[in-house]
């Protein structure tokens, strides 16, 4: 199997230095754009696997860039914003980035979120596993049944939506509007408040301690992530 | 801008200066001319008096109460002394006219009250405004110094943890270019902090130059030999008289100011292209100019660049602090800063230090 390769495109060169000599040394290639404009040029030309990109560009909004790219491809992208820059995220995320890291990151936390994110791409079943475990909690897609070490847990038809939703987009992170809207329909995408209500159930019935999460975790000003890993 | 001495209405009410009091003089005398005419053409005119309102709200509007109440009586009198017989005599004891005259006072009264109640709501809608300017200049500041910050201090991160991280293959050569990376931005992150401090030194007006008797060329030489890792291999033309006049100046600020304009041309030109350092007396000044060779500064540029994190268009990463702070030394000496264009291309940084003959700081 060939090298993945990743687009980084940030106009900072020396956060394209550090990516540049990291990602090569964890077995990626890596080419580089520094503007929106040349991202999308080298997305069509070298068809990257990954494209991380920076949200905060000298010509085009990195949102913008995720709208233009989605137009035609699905590959995945991940964004890197700046602390307090929640209202960009989000919207980069609804546009159908896949994930985010918050300047200044960790190398292996943006491994880790481009694994899943690479992995996520290249299933060919676009639905998913039929099964998700997330700890000891096993979500049976094809059966509609989920279960908590081994007992049957009743969830409500929302949070069964909700649940499923995220299953299918383990480890990625999800809005509150992309789940909203999966989930009770397009009218509802600004019911946050209901969200939180159905979360909060959700997470009584499958965290060993529904205060403290660790399966159903909240991305604070974004949405909601659920962890297999 | 706001006033930098008494606030308008503090101008406008109270008793009045004699110029505001002689303006309204001037308009009730320019209004008498204007009922005069209308008075031969149509005579015994009662309504006319109503154009005394005109100069008595002029007054008010303008020149303040005092001004108007003037206005008033001055329209009342001068009425009453030539347009009303007897003509040439005051004949205030009719109630009619007594009457007339206390009208126009209380119109000037509240005509004025009423001009006064305008003027500082506008005021009040100025202050405001600019003291919203001024949040969205700090907001825009902060924005802009937080960013500053915060990309060194990413690309440090994202170096540090990358060779922390266990299992990732770095070749020597990738880890001596992290490691680099590191020391770079480290350095950056220490510069950007200095000239932070500077620049809200210089803004608070407290960096006062200790003024002493020192050798320009000893100067520039140190500067030189301390900047030669960042001028590389730039051929440097460095041309000083022997003799100077003596200057008084503040060593360090000099030196900064010097620092900065070299740092500026290393950042924004190529890599081996020549610079030039020139020293001159020019009349009771001592002219400086730092030319470089690189792409020049467009004429719309030159003063902005000057401007706390304004930046020019090469793409250069300096602090964007560097040119404010040399202005601000310069300014701290008396003497100016400015860009000139170079005949082949290229930009000359001038800056003058003032030869203060008579000694503040002179003797040692």
């Amino acid at each position: 199997m060939s090298r993945p390769r990743i687009l980084v495109v940030d106009d900072e060169p020396q956060i394209r230095r550090a990516l540049r000599v990291a990602l090569r040394a964890n077995g990626y290639d890596v080419d580089e754009a520094e503007t929106g404009g040349e991202a999308i040029d080298a997305v069509a030309l070298d068809r990257p696997d990954l494209v991380i990109l920076d949200l905060a560009l000298p010509d085009l909004d990195g949102v913008e860039v995720c709208r233009r790219l989605r137009e035609w491809t699905q590959l995945p992208i991940i964004v890197l914003s700046a602390h307090g820059d929640d209202q960009a995220k989000v919207r980069a995320l609804d546009e159908g980035a896949d994930d985010f890291v918050t300047k200044p990151f960790s190398v292996p936390e943006l491994l880790a979120r481009m694994r899943v994110a690479i992995r996520h791409a290249s299933r060919v079943n676009p639905e998913g596993d039929q099964v998700v475990w997330a700890g000891e909690v096993k979500i049976d897609l094809s059966r509609r049944v989920v279960t908590r070490a081994g007992a049957e847990v009743h969830l409500t038809p929302t949070e069964y939506g909700l649940l499923r939703y995220l299953a299918q987009h383990a480890d990625r992170v999800i809005t509150r509007g992309q789940l909203l809207r999966a989930v009770m329909g397009p009218g509802y995408a600004d019911a946050t408040g209901n969200l939180r209500v159905y979360i909060v159930g959700l997470r009584k019935k499958l965290e060993a301690n529904p205060s403290r999460p660790r399966l159903l975790v909240t991305e604070p000003g974004v949405g909601y992530r659920l962890r297999t890993e | 801008m706001s006033q930098p001495n008494a606030s308008p209405h503090d101008r406008l009410s109270g008793i009045g200066t004699p110029a505001q009091h002689v303006m309204g003089l001037v308009a009730v005398a320019i209004t008498l001319v204007v009922v005069g005419a209308i008075n031969s053409a149509v005579p015994g005119l009662e309504a006319i008096i109503l154009l005394y309102v005109v100069p008595i709200t002029v007054a008010a509007t303008r020149w303040g109460s005092a001004a108007a109440i003037t206005a008033a009586l001055a329209s009342a009198l001068g009425h009453d002394l030539l347009f009303v017989e007897p003509v040439g005599q005051l004949t205030i004891a009719r109630a009619n006219e007594a009457l007339g005259l206390v009208l126009l006072l209380i119109t000037a009264l509240i005509v004025s009250q009423l001009a006064e109640m305008a003027r500082r709501g506008q005021e009040r809608a100025r202050e405001a405004e600019i003291a919203r300017r001024s949040d969205a200049a700090k907001t825009g500041l902060l924005r802009t110094v937080s960013h500053d910050l915060r990309t060194p201090l990413a690309s440090i991160k994202a170096s540090v943890s990358g060779l922390r991280q266990p299992g990732a293959e770095y070749s020597e050569e990738d880890r001596a270019e992290l490691l680099a990376a590191i020391e770079e931005e480290a350095d950056r992150l220490a510069r950007l902090v200095s000239d932070l401090l500077d620049a809200s030194r210089l803004e608070a007006g407290a960096m006062v130059p200790d003024r002493r008797p020192h050798d320009l060329a000893e100067l520039i030489e140190t500067v030189l030999r301390r900047l030669e890792p960042r001028l590389g291999n730039r051929p440097l033309t460095v041309e000083i008289p022997e003799t100077l006049p003596a200057v008084a100046y503040d060593y360090t600020q000099v030196d900064r100011i010097i620092t900065n304009l070299l740092e500026n041309a290393a950042v924004h030109t190529p890599p081996g292209s020549p610079l030039e350092i020139r020293v001159r007396p020019a009349g009771d000044e001592i002219r400086v100019e730092v030319t470089d060779h690189g792409p020049g500064v467009a004429p719309g540029d030159r003063e902005r660049l000057f401007r706390p994190f304004e930046r020019g268009r090469t793409g250069g990463r300096g602090t964007g602090l560097g040119l404010a702070i040399a202005r601000g030394f310069v300014e701290a000496h008396g003497g100016r800063i400015w860009i000139e264009a170079v005949p082949r291309g290229g930009a000359r940084f001038v800056f003058t230090l003032p030869q203060r003959t008579s000694g503040a700081g002179a003797s040692s």
